[in-house]
């Protein structure tokens, strides 16, 4: 008989909003994208659920966040926006189509694991 | 009916229908809440006012000109001046963002493609998506957008 026992473990780390996601609060959230970043994460959940508005501004670092961690082999992945003045951006940009949505943490979590 | 002057501040009719609100605010992105939290308190007071949808698409439209007024136009200049008006009327809001920064050139603004993700230049696109009516005016040494909001009684 043989025994192959084989365990990965993946890094996720969620990053988490509240409020408004706009021009003025964009650059703290790169900010943290960025540290993130250089922790060597390749696969984020950005939690949007509690965003109440969201800009272009805040739009981008989200672009800039997926295009480093695709590039890196990972992914981001998003907690879909209650708020409509958030959702409204995400789909006149047809970035709904860009990111992989879902409807709490544990879900986009597993996502990666699947 | 009469449509107020929104230079003069703040006006309305006996039926509180229309009016006008002037802001003269910091031109900081800091402060671009501002504008926002008066077009919600607006919304929510006015005699049949927009449905919740309309509030949040005028809301992205009007941050996202306010946002270029500061980033492009007035670009950190000492003497920047950022003005929001308020003009309503039933079933229809109009907004003017006034900046006294350098003159919009149109034809240095691209249309994004939207099947390739970028990280900028939605800001013109978004406004056109979201509002009924757009304007742009170069008056002496300001920039005057005007964009117009309506929806069905």
């Amino acid at each position: 008989m043989e025994i192959d026992i084989d365990e990965r473990t993946l890094r996720v780390v969620i990053l988490g909003m509240t409020g408004r996601l706009d021009a003025f609060t964009a650059p703290s959230l790169r900010e943290q994208a960025d540290e993130v970043i250089a922790g060597s994460v390749r696969h984020i959940v950005c939690d949007l659920a509690n965003v109440a508005f969201m800009d272009s501004a805040g739009l981008a670092v989200l672009v800039s966040l997926m295009k480093r961690c695709r590039q890196a082999g990972g992914d981001v992945r998003l907690v879909w926006p209650v708020a409509e003045a958030a959702q409204r951006i995400l789909q006149l940009t047809k970035f709904d189509r860009v990111f992989e949505r879902f409807d709490d943490r544990e879900l986009a979590v597993s996502s990666f694991l699947g | 009916m009469t449509v107020p002057d929104p230079d003069a501040g703040l006006h309305m009719d006996v039926n509180d229908r229309v009016g006008a609100i002037h802001l003269d605010i910091p031109a900081s992105l800091r402060y671009l809440n501002i504008p926002a939290a008066v077009l919600h308190a607006l919304a929510e007071r006015m005699p049949d006012g927009p449905p919740e949808m309309t509030v949040s698409e005028l809301e992205l439209a009007l941050q996202e000109a306010c946002v270029n007024s500061v980033r492009h136009a007035l670009d950190g200049r000492s003497d920047a001046k950022l003005v929001v008006r308020f003009v309503y009327q039933p079933n229809q809001i109009e907004i003017a963002v006034e900046d006294n920064g350098s003159r919009f050139e149109a034809e240095e603004v691209a249309t994004p493609d939207l099947e390739v993700p970028q990280e900028g230049g939605y800001g013109l696109f978004l406004i056109e998506q979201l509002v009924d009516t757009l304007s742009y005016l170069r008056e002496g040494e300001m920039n005057r957008w005007l964009l117009t909001k309506r929806w069905k009684a």
